[in-house]
């Protein structure tokens, strides 16, 4: 038996170091283009082309990060501050309208319900390039060009990929037990309260993993912030790294691009690695008693 | 106090039924009333304005569109270059799910144990999702390289000839595949991720005492418990898949001002990159909006057939 | 039952604070309709350009302080801007190249500005070339509708320390003596062509470049091309030969892996054709070798180079024409052109300048300016320049199809043909 078992685990460890192995090789793969962002935000104009990729720069300009915070001409602060106001507001406001929609989808019965869900999945399926020229008809009528409200309003009611929190959640909330709302009716809890006292804590999973893609949407948004925003003063980060690509590939300022794009990015790592730690553990299941 | 439960009068019954029904649909109401509100309003009006502007024939910027009916309609199914793209991004669609789809979800299997330095791993698999297309391009354009590439180098192994992946219209499209997946591969890796997570511990721990093998533990508790995961992650998917528009513009602009962006030959031009080069750089937004219909329309069919088929296989309750 | 209404209350107020949002006044630009106020000013170019715009009209800002200039530099300027004007709030002064010019000209959408440039003191007709205005002026009525703000024209750089090295004289001292002709051009780039650096480097999505030499009368107006006729089909050939048969410059595959203009920094080109703007920023890259340019090499005793051309347009629905327009007038006028000379970043459009030392002397001692504008006859390119955008696309998809291999040029030009005369039908 004895040896059996030491069989058995030389076989695993063999099995799972190969995979191990290889996972780790699939990673070095991933972080390529990451690590060339990084070695070209700290080389000058005419060495981030040389092929193939010099990854370790010949002279390593640190003047790069300086200038996008220091100079007068890019506002990079200020592009930061835009944008975190803009994800505050609008993860608040999906958080609140589109838990409710997706359990309202997931568990409530009411005429139309499929009807409306579908209206809320066409939302996905129409691309935003033949929306573009209406959706700024739109609003300019609200007289919300250049204001906040229309970077933060729409999606947190579901609209431009705000229904992909509300599909995701309303799969979780389906996903949970039909005796979970009969307990809480037993002990005299109605709808509301049913919501958010004991539903909404059993789908943390889900939470972590939208945290970390609406956070990622709403920090790298382009396009509906490009039609809605011509104020510079007022652009978010995606506008502000944009400005550094020219209309002829051949000037655009390559370095500062990188330079700016990998400040853009480490707030989104941060919430990724800061979210993790919900999936860490197993849920055990509770509630019923 | 038992009889009391069980055995209800049938009159008062149908009437408390019908207070907590009516209740139920007040605040299934109130729950989804903000969100189809806010659809309806912002939505709405852009999407009609798009259907009503698919007959006309007009430039975003001119004055007077003329109405054509279905004419735009018509021109679409005898167009080469649309039909082209609508068979490119089938292609394109079939090759993610039927590959990225599955690779998410084995790494997602994989990540489930503990390991070293397991969160970072998942970082880097995370950050193609996360990186600028332009760096992304950028590289990709040296990896899928005919005479310097990593991609070639390492099928250089196997004594495969060297493709080239960027001017060969044949293997344009596979290229633009493989990279799509390598970008989009940790996206669903972290939804299934959550999903795994989401199954509790018992259920395995259960099967273990009944002398469970893994395969059996995967196919019989693992994937059904994952289901409804697994079908948001082929709807969204799906949906996104066939909108793909910027991949291809920034892979193949090669560094030059004169691109559509469509690949050798048009081998990667896309439905949506069509209606866009339509829309904005030749002056037919009518056609542009015609072709976002037909789009429209493919994947409500498409939703809703597997939103039907999805009672076979998709297990919410346990 | 209280907490459900507590709740119930607390998103009724949620909803209703949100909804109250979509009815609030929101933020909209100032609305000024005199000679003074703001001026939105759109252009591309990206955070660099702009730096160097307002450069340019710091000096003008000074000498009119109830002028306020508010430049935005968006990415996608073609898209932000469509959606601009037909959203009915375009800016007051815009960037308009070609084939954008004809766009929205077509459109009806630009403000005719001959009435301006009559009455200005500062703008003075006679020293543009006529050429230049007519592109932007109307067929029919010869009203202006956007002024020229600089040009371009392709010439080729060179390394002149690699003709150094070669033992070769270098394309300036054979331009002088009256030696540069298209035989020698391609004699000496074959002669700099090694397996590691090419002789030209040239990329044939700019075709259109060398098609004069062959085919000088291919547009005929602004309704007929001619691309299926023996000389057009040379043309082509030419262009495909530069790689497939002189064998001096790289395929279309190895420029996808770098560019040209990366090459020719690197050192891995002999000789570059392009434009004026590779100067601004090969002068900012303080290049690690000696560089000069000359103009396009002689056929038969002429020689032909491509233009490009922007111009400051004003949309009909500005809401500031008056301030736009002293804007466009200063711009272009005596003081701004001398700035846009001494920024190296295109070439003036003021003839007078153009032809000043302040152009000829600038960039760095020793450059060459005079190559760019040594060659007058550009016509027939500015006629080509009133097709639409689906034209220019149409002609270098199909003329792809040559230079990588995949046809020949007389089938693709045969199958252009049709193309052509099928969207002129529309």
């Amino acid at each position: 038996m004895r040896y059996d078992y030491i069989k058995i685990v030389k076989k695993l460890n063999i099995g799972s170091s190969m995979i191990y192995i290889m996972l780790v090789a699939g990673a070095v793969f991933m972080i390529m283009p990451f690590l060339w962002m990084i070695s070209s935000s700290l080389k000058d104009m005419e060495s981030v082309f040389i092929f193939p990729p010099q990854w370790i720069p010949r002279k390593i300009i640190l003047n790069n990060y300086k200038q996008l915070f220091s100079s007068s001409y890019y506002n990079f602060g200020r592009y930061y501050i835009n944008t975190i106001i803009v994800v505050i507001l609008r993860l608040s406001g999906m958080f609140v309208f589109c838990s409710m929609a997706a359990y309202g989808f997931a568990r409530l019965e009411f005429p139309l319900k499929n009807i409306f869900f579908m209206i809320v999945l066409a939302t996905l399926m129409l691309p935003i390039q033949v929306l573009m020229v209406p959706l700024y008809f739109e609003m300019r009528y609200f007289r919300w060009i250049n204001t906040f409200r229309a970077l933060v309003i729409p999606q947190a009611l579901g609209c431009f990929g705000g229904a992909f929190s509300i599909f995701l959640l309303r799969q979780y909330f389906m996903a949970l037990p039909k005796d979970l709302e009969d307990a809480a009716e037993i002990d005299g809890c109605n709808v509301p309260r049913t919501f958010y006292s004991i539903m909404l804590p059993q789908v943390k999973t889900a939470y972590a993993a939208l945290a970390i893609f609406t956070f990622q949407g709403t920090w790298n948004d382009f396009v509906w912030p490009l039609i809605v925003i011509n104020n510079p003063k007022k652009y978010v980060i995606s506008l502000g790294i944009s400005m550094f690509i020219s209309d002829r590939a051949a000037l655009t300022n390559w370095p500062l691009l990188m330079a700016s794009s990998v400040l853009a990015l480490i707030p989104i790592i941060v919430v990724f690695m800061f979210f993790q730690k919900y999936f860490m553990r197993n849920l055990v299941m509770s509630g019923i008693k | 106090m038992d009889s009391d439960v069980i055995a209800v009068p049938v009159g008062s019954g149908k009437t408390k039924m019908s207070l907590r029904r009516k209740s139920e649909i007040i605040w299934g109401f109130i729950f989804v009333g903000p969100v189809v509100l806010g659809i309806l309003t912002f939505m709405a009006f852009p999407t009609f304005y798009g259907f009503y502007i698919s007959m006309f024939k007009w430039s975003i910027i001119g004055k007077h569109p003329l109405f054509i009916g279905f004419g735009n309609y018509v021109k679409l199914i005898n167009d080469p270059d649309f039909l082209k793209a609508f068979w490119n991004t089938t292609v394109y669609v079939a090759g993610i799910i039927f590959v990225c789809v599955p690779l998410s979800l084995l790494l997602a299997y994989l990540f489930n144990k503990k390991m070293p330095f397991g969160e970072t791993l998942k970082v880097a698999y995370y950050l193609p999702v996360i990186t600028m297309m332009v760096a992304v391009a950028m590289v990709w354009r040296w990896v899928l390289s005919t005479d310097y590439g990593i991609l070639n180098y390492f099928l250089g192994f196997f004594g495969i000839k060297k493709i080239a992946w960027l001017s060969d219209p044949r293997w344009a499209m596979p290229g633009l595949i493989i990279m799509s997946i390598w970008k989009g591969v940790g996206f669903n890796m972290v939804l299934f991720i959550a999903g795994l997570k989401n199954i509790p511990e018992m259920y395995y721990e259960a099967a273990d005492i009944d002398g469970a093998s893994s395969s059996r533990k995967f196919f019989q508790i693992t994937l059904p418990l994952l289901s409804p995961t697994t079908l948001f992650i082929l709807l969204t998917t799906m949906m996104n898949s066939f909108q793909i528009f910027s991949q291809a513009l920034i892979l193949f602009s090669g560094a030059s001002d004169n691109s559509t962006g469509a690949g050798p030959d048009n081998a990667c031009n896309t439905i949506v990159l069509y209606l866009y080069n339509n829309a904005f750089k030749w002056s037919s937004a009518g056609y542009a909006a015609s072709q976002a219909v037909i789009l429209f329309l493919v994947l409500v069919i498409l939703t809703v057939v597997q939103l039907k088929l999805q009672k076979r296989w998709v297990h919410y309750e346990v | 039952m209280k907490n459900g209404l507590k709740f119930l209350g607390i998103i009724i107020v949620f909803t209703v604070l949100y909804s109250l949002s979509v009815f609030a006044g929101g933020q909209e630009e100032a609305k000024t309709a005199k000679a003074s106020g703001t001026v939105t000013f759109m252009m591309w170019g990206g955070a660099t350009e702009k730096q160097v715009v307002q450069g340019y009209l710091a000096p003008f800002l000074a000498k009119n302080p109830d002028i306020k200039v508010e430049i935005s530099t968006p990415p996608n300027y073609g898209d932000v801007l469509q959606t601009m004007v037909a959203g009915g709030t375009p800016p007051d002064v815009c960037y308009l190249g070609f084939p954008e010019f004809v766009q929205y000209l077509k459109a009806g959408q630009l403000l005719d500005l001959e009435k301006y440039a009559d009455k200005s003191t500062i703008f003075n007709k006679k020293d543009f070339s006529p050429a230049h205005l007519a592109s932007f002026s109307d067929r029919k009525t010869g009203d202006l509708y956007s002024i020229p703000k600089d040009w371009s024209t392709y010439v080729v750089y060179y390394n002149d320390d690699m003709f150094r090295k070669a033992g070769l004289p270098s394309p300036l001292e054979l331009y002088n003596k009256g030696e540069w002709t298209m035989d020698k051009f391609i004699e000496v780039a074959q002669k700099l062509t090694t397996d590691k650096t090419s002789g030209l480097l040239f990329n044939q999505g700019r075709w259109k470049t060398f098609v004069p030499y062959f085919a000088p009368n291919w547009i005929k107006g602004v309704d007929k091309l001619d691309v299926n006729t023996p000389q057009f089909i040379s043309a082509v050939k030419f262009v495909d030969d530069l790689t497939t048969k002189y064998k001096i410059n790289p395929s279309v595959d190895q420029f996808s892996d770098m560019s040209p203009a990366d090459r020719f920094s690197q050192q891995k080109g002999a000789m570059y054709i392009i434009g004026r703007w590779m100067t601004m920023r090969y002068i900012k890259s303080d290049l690690p070798f000696k560089w000069n340019v000359v103009p396009m090499p002689k056929k038969n005793g002429k020689a032909h180079t491509w233009v490009d051309m922007v111009g400051y347009a004003v949309m009909k629905d500005a809401k500031n024409p008056d301030a736009a327009w002293k804007v466009i007038e200063y711009l272009t006028g005596p003081e701004g052109q001398a700035a846009v000379a001494r920024s190296g970043h295109a070439i003036p459009i003021r003839l007078s300048i153009a032809n000043s030392d302040i152009f000829l002397n600038s960039v760095r001692p020793g450059f060459n300016n005079e190559a760019f504008v040594a060659i007058k006859d550009a016509a027939p390119i500015l006629v080509f320049n009133n097709f639409v955008k689906i034209f220019y696309d149409t002609m270098g998809k199909e003329l792809n199809n040559v230079f990588t291999g995949r046809k020949t040029a007389e089938s693709a030009c045969a199958e252009l043909q049709k193309k052509i005369d099928k969207l002129l039908k529309e």
